[in-house]
C-alpha cells in the first residue's frame, strides 16, 4: 500500500498541460504522459481513471487556481469602477503569468471537454461576479443588459489587449506592442463610459 | 498495485484484457455484487486496458481471483 505523492501529482499536471497545448488533446496519452512525467502508467491511474477524467479534472485544478488569482482583494460590493479595475488588473496579471494554462483553457473552451467542464464551474466565482454585477445595477454605476452582451463589452477588450501583448504584436503587424498601466486605464475608461446608464 | 487516496479510499489497478462491450458486463456483474468497491472502470482506450477500482480497502488477489477466474487477463501494472 502506497500514500499519495503530491510532487508526482504536481509532475503529471504539468507535464499534461504541456503535451494538450503542445500537441493536442489526441497527442496526450496516459502511456506518453508517464514517460514525459517520469512516472509509471500506475502512478497515473491513481489519481485518474482515463484521459478524459484528467483532462477535465486538469481544467478544475487551474480554475482554481485562476480564481483564486481574479478574486485577491475583490469585493463583491466594490463600486463598479473600482470592482472593474481590479478585475482587470487581477485578470491581466494571471494571464501575462500563466501563459500555459491560459491556452490550456482556451483549447477546452472549443473542444467537446467545455460541456463537462462548464458543469464543474468554481461557484465561488460565478457568485461573486454575479453579486457584483447586481450590485452596480442597483446602485445605478451600471446598465441591465444580457449577460453575453455585458461580457463582451466589460472583458473582452482587455482580452484581446492581452492577447496582443502576449503576442508582442499589434495590428497590420506593428512590432513592440506592450499593454502598459496607462493604456489599459485609458481602455477602461470607455468601458465604463459605455455601461454606465 | 494498491494506494491509498485518502483516509478511507484505497485504489487498485490491473492491467487487463477488457475490450468489448460484453466483456465490461460480465466484469460489471462481478464487480457491483461487492459492497466494499465504490467506483470502478476500465480504460478501454489505453494499451493495458486498465482496470481501475475505488474501494474501502477490498482484498486485491480476491479481485484478482475473480477477474482471471471470469476469463480475463488480470496482472499488476508494474510501478
Amino acid at each position: 500500500m502506497r500514500m499519495r505523492d503530491e510532487s508526482k501529482e504536481l509532475a503529471i499536471r504539468e507535464k499534461a498541460i504541456e503535451m494538450i497545448v503542445q500537441k493536442g488533446f489526441d497527442g496526450l496519452s496516459m502511456q506518453k504522459l508517464a514517460k514525459a512525467a517520469n512516472v509509471s502508467p500506475a502512478t497515473i491511474y491513481i489519481y485518474y481513471k482515463d484521459r478524459d477524467d484528467l483532462i477535465v479534472q486538469l481544467w478544475v485544478e487551474e480554475m482554481d487556481k485562476m480564481v483564486a488569482a481574479i478574486l485577491k482583494g475583490f469585493d463583491p460590493d466594490m463600486s463598479f469602477e473600482e470592482g472593474l479595475r481590479l478585475q482587470w488588473m487581477n485578470r491581466a496579471r494571471f494571464s501575462m503569468e500563466n501563459q500555459l494554462s491560459n491556452h490550456f483553457m482556451e483549447q477546452i473552451k472549443y473542444s467537446p471537454y467545455n460541456i463537462a467542464c462548464q458543469k464543474k464551474m468554481n461557484k465561488e466565482f460565478l457568485s461573486a461576479m454575479r453579486d457584483f454585477v447586481h450590485n452596480a445595477i442597483k446602485r445605478k454605476e451600471l446598465i441591465k443588459l444580457p449577460m453575453e452582451v455585458y461580457w463582451s463589452v466589460a472583458y473582452a477588450p482587455l482580452y484581446q489587449l492581452v492577447k496582443m501583448h502576449m503576442m508582442g504584436r499589434g495590428l497590420a503587424g506593428t512590432e513592440n506592442f506592450k499593454l502598459d498601466q496607462k493604456m489599459m486605464e485609458q481602455t477602461l475608461q470607455l468601458v465604463i463610459k459605455a455601461l454606465k446608464p | 498495485m494498491q494506494a491509498l487516496i485518502n483516509a478511507q479510499t484505497s485504489v487498485i489497478i490491473f492491467k487487463t484484457n477488457i475490450e468489448t462491450d460484453q466483456d465490461l458486463n460480465k466484469i460489471a456483474l462481478l464487480l457491483n455484487t461487492e459492497n466494499r468497491i465504490r467506483k470502478w472502470s476500465v480504460d478501454r482506450e489505453d494499451i493495458d486496458h486498465v482496470l481501475r477500482i475505488e474501494s474501502e480497502g477490498v482484498d486485491e488477489n480476491k479481485i484478482k481471483q475473480k477477474v482471471e477466474y471470469a476469463g480475463f487477463l488480470c496482472e499488476d501494472l508494474i510501478d
